[in-house]
């Protein structure tokens, strides 16, 4: 059994004496940073900061190895084959972006390229935005009432061999786990190039993308336990190199004079500019935090708490749960009665229950769905039982005050 | 339960936004304006007809929260009969009311200035008013 109080204690936030302890269910926008990553953040600033790639004295050089250390326990983390499959970036968005921009060249209109109704924006605006840049088509699987995807859409989308198809692993907004072994494989008989979001699976299961096999995958540091400003694409080392480096400058390049430039490989040649160095290594420590506590374990916890606050809000009247019943993450999206998500979270809020409402960032889908938003809680290794009782208690405060 | 969110949630607010005067689309209208909050997803149709100058007629349908379905009802009533210098007066006074308590002010207004106390709400009481705004200011320039 894991000591989750043992667990909390590392978290400065919880200790901080406000009036009301923070109840903290956004988990799926952002964790809180354990004491470790803290002092990993401020141990570089502190002792070992200087600029990487560049410098020809000791601590330049050390700050360098530091940086790559990080890229290789990344790349351990995820099982890639080489260290230099692992691209340093601003986050989930920025390796979205890099990708598709970095594909831009090779697509016109002869080209489709699929996404699902599903995905976060971060996952949707880069692909519609080169779509219309190179006037290849967006093609939008649909997402069921339960908020699956439709397969059969999905599968007979893949076998018209799109160019690209670009999926989250699980749905922010509903904790949808989507098969993504299953259609990475269908689309690689195919020949299309994948793409998957794991922003919300990196601290919920195990991600091994050799086994995956997929062409690129991104996630955030943030979302894991790490600092905020880091995040990571990985990408089979030959798709990376046909990526167009997106941003141009300082680092990436071999050569240049006035005529040309010659840029380095990956991942140098995609990481232009002076990258987060402290934040990447302080990556490295809260990946190091996580495989300490074991994933495994740390998704059957996540689990025992989603399954008892389902239960306690299917207890409470007028609570609708929204999204798949079964095959979820730790993410439970409800609605309460007609009463708007922003109301709801404003009450919840002033008993010290931090939840999500609204759209998630995730317009298509609550078009799909045919809501406005919802309200979102997302529980992690910190959380525990009286969290979900608090956020119980305080949803009956919501119906006093609205009702 | 706070004083505060006892404040907010006021019973003038929660019956303001249960109330369905004005609350009807007028696909007619010969203005239709959108006030919409990309953070939230709140989303109203202010529908506007004009006699002369003056506001003859104003509706509203849509989605929103309490604060913003209160705010824009309060809105439409106060619309009918201003010109467009009435118009942005009335709602320089409503902004000047939401944020000073020393304002003269009714009740539904002091609840609806409590919005400003909770994180990310402010917004809510001024949505539909400052699309008013800005269609009035646009209209004249
Ligand atoms: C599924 C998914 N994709 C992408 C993102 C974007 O992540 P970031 O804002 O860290 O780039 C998020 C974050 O909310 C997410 O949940």
């Amino acid at each position: 059994m894991l000591d989750i109080d043992n667990i909390r204690r590392q978290f400065p936030i919880f200790s901080t004496t406000t009036k009301t302890p923070l109840v903290y269910l956004d988990n799926a926008a952002t964790t809180q940073k354990p004491l470790v990553v803290l002092e990993r953040l401020q141990r570089f600033y502190s002792y070992e900061n200087a600029n990487i790639h560049r410098g020809i004295y000791q601590l330049a050089d050390d700050a360098t190895r530091h940086f790559e250390k990080a890229r290789s326990r990344v790349a351990q983390f995820i099982n890639a084959k080489y260290p230099d499959e692992v691209v340093f970036c601003s986050g989930t968005t920025e390796a979205i972006n890099m990708v598709a921009q970095g594909l831009r060249k090779y697509l016109s209109s002869d080209h489709q390229l699929v996404v699902t109704a599903m995905e976060h924006h971060a996952n949707f605006v880069p692909w519609q935005t080169v779509c219309n840049q190179t006037g290849a088509r967006l093609r939008v699987i649909a997402v069921k009432p339960d908020g699956t995807l439709d397969r059969d859409q999905l599968d007979a989308a893949i076998r018209q061999k799109p160019a690209v198809l670009a999926l989250t692993h699980i749905s922010n907004t509903l904790g949808t786990i989507n098969p993504v072994h299953e259609i990475v494989a269908l689309a690689k008989e195919h020949g299309v190039i994948t793409v998957v979001d794991a922003a919300q699976s990196i601290a919920y299961d195990h991600l091994d993308v050799k086994d995956l096999d997929c062409d690129f995958l991104a996630f955030s540091g943030h979302k894991a336990f790490g600092p905020m400003g880091i995040g990571v694409l990985y990408g089979k080392e030959e798709q990376l190199a046909r990526l167009e480096p997106y941003q141009q400058g300082g680092s990436m390049i071999i050569k240049v004079s006035e005529e040309s430039t010659t840029f380095k490989p990956p991942p140098h040649g995609l990481e232009a500019g002076t990258p987060p160095v402290a934040e990447a290594v302080a990556l490295g420590t809260a990946l190091d935090f996580i495989s300490g506590i074991g994933l495994s374990k740390i998704k059957v916890h996540n689990h025992s708490i989603l399954l008892y606050a389902k239960e306690k809000l299917s207890s409470l009247q007028g609570v609708q749960q929204i999204g798949p019943e079964n095959e979820t993450s730790s993410i439970v999206s409800f609605l309460m009665k007609d009463i708007h998500p922003h109301d709801v979270a404003t009450i919840l809020g002033e008993s010290g229950v931090a939840v999500r409402a609204g759209h998630h960032c995730a317009q298509p889908l609550m078009q799909a769905l045919n809501i406005h938003g919802t309200v979102r809680a997302s529980f992690t290794i910190y959380n525990n039982r009286e969290d979900v009782d608090q956020l119980i208690d305080a949803l009956k405060t919501v119906e006093k005050v609205m009702l | 339960m706070s004083e505060s969110l006892k404040k907010l949630y006021n019973h003038l607010i929660l019956d303001r936004q249960k109330d369905l005067s004005n609350f009807e689309k007028n696909e007619n209208a010969q203005i239709t304006l959108e006030a919409y909050n990309p953070v939230c997803g709140d989303q109203f149709k202010l529908y506007l007809d004009f006699d002369n100058n003056t506001i003859s007629k104003a509706s509203y349908y849509g989605y929103g929260c309490s604060l913003s379905r209160a705010s824009t009802s309060l809105l439409v009533e106060l619309l009918p009969g201003k010109s467009g210098k009435e118009v942005l007066e009335c709602i320089q006074s409503y902004y000047r009311q939401l944020e000073d308590d020393k304002e003269d002010r009714s009740e539904l207004i002091k609840a609806l200035s409590m919005a400003k106390e909770f994180p990310g709400r402010k917004q809510c009481v001024v949505l539909s008013w400052d699309t008013v705004k800005h269609f009035i200011q646009n209209k004249r320039a």
